[in-house]
């Protein structure tokens, strides 16, 4: 049994923790505003630019870019989405479960790693998963240049043929409690990711549609990595949201336990002294 | 009363600009080019430059483009730019 100054601290600790929490939680509610406004903003130019690459490659007939080609797949890379920072419940832990998987489910060595969050990192460095490129010290907010920087490095090792294939998990938000972790193929860009579409197909195209197709593959890639860091970053605060409200209600009735022993106890030392005195003075009779 | 057509000025991280215009100018990658109201269908590569719009009340509006694309069909067009600031008058 704990001692009645041992209850009174812990009381005291648990108390400080939900206050913790409480600010936590707040600072995530507000991030998570943000973020979900920055990943709607980005809406309508993900929607025009895939619009226009269905369109571009349902109305011109031939067009060849080694971006658009798929081909035998022998290496892969996975780009994990993950967080720099836990205390966001099961964020971190259902992406690189999901990944674990994927990793097993491949022959060793065929699927290597482009991760991005500290968390992901220790992770693959902990379990020894090979590899090829890291990104921490995330900014705050989603940023365009380091889908940018991503896309780029990614689109290179793709064209040089060190990877075949490139897929993104990611952890799609749906709303504040429910959140999806999905992979999707990210190169080739391929017909599956890009529905054809018949489209207006009289389009004057300027210069030409090869070299406007050149120039828009990078920028849907860019897009839509866009779309995933900034989808990623919403579920994170909505995570850490609900997670630290739970933490708070848990702290919140632990402080309601605790103080029900303590008071137990102490009523127990008065009750204790009293027939003590009574039976002290009933000795003196 | 100049014909209007719609217009979307889209980056990547957000809608800059949604709405009835008069005319536009935009730096494409084979020169300057204006798009009135009822322009055939066109998609074309922008290059840097100066992006002029007359919005519906006559009153011009200019931006800074770092390339991109613009797609008109129908009356509705679209611009979506790569960065776009707002450029001094």
């Amino acid at each position: 049994m704990a001692s009645p100054k041992d209850l009174r601290r812990r009381i005291r600790a648990t108390k400080s923790m939900q206050q913790i929490f409480k600010a936590m939680e707040m600072v995530a509610a507000a991030k998570l505003r943000r973020a979900q406004a920055r990943a709607q903003a980005a809406n309508p130019y993900a929607t025009k630019i895939t619009a226009m690459l269905a369109n571009l490659s349902g109305s011109a007939a031939e067009l060849e870019h080694p971006l658009f080609k798929a081909r035998e797949v022998k290496t892969t890379a996975l780009v994990l989405i993950t967080a720099d920072r836990g205390f966001a419940g099961p964020y971190n832990t259902a992406v690189l479960r999901v990944a674990e998987q994927r990793l097993k489910s491949a022959a060793p060595g065929s699927v290597q790693c482009v991760v991005v969050g500290r968390k992901g990192r220790d992770y693959l460095r902990r379990r020894g998963h090979p590899v090829l490129a890291t990104h921490t010290d995330l900014p705050g907010e989603a940023s365009l240049e380091l889908a940018r920087q991503i896309t780029s490095d990614l689109t290179e090792r793709f064209v040089r043929g060190e990877v075949d294939k490139v897929e993104i998990l990611y952890t799609h938000f749906v709303n504040a409690i429910v959140r999806k972790v999905l992979t999707e193929t990210f190169l080739p860009i391929g017909t599956g990711t890009v529905a054809q579409s018949a489209g207006s197909g009289s389009a004057i195209f300027e210069p030409n549609a090869e070299s406007i197709f050149a120039e828009l593959l990078p920028r849907y890639a860019t897009a839509k990595l866009y779309a995933s860091l900034a989808d990623s970053l919403a579920s994170e605060h909505s995570a850490r949201m609900v997670a630290m409200g739970s933490a708070r209600k848990n702290a919140g009735e632990l402080v309601d336990s605790l103080t029900l022993t303590r008071n137990r106890l102490r009523q127990a030392a008065i009750t204790r002294e009293i027939s003590e005195l009574v039976g002290g003075a009933e000795a003196l009779n | 009363m100049a014909s209007l057509f719609k217009l979307s000025i889209l980056t990547p991280e957000k809608t800059l600009f949604e709405g009835d215009v008069q005319y536009l100018e935009a730096p494409g990658t084979e020169g300057y080019f204006g798009v009135l109201a009822h322009h055939a269908a066109l998609v074309t590569a922008l290059s840097v430059g100066t992006l002029t719009v007359r919005a519906a009340s006559g009153t011009e509006e200019r931006w800074q483009v770092a390339g991109g694309f613009f797609e008109v069909s129908n009356n509705v067009a679209t611009v979506l730019a790569d960065a776009v600031t707002v450029a001094k008058s």
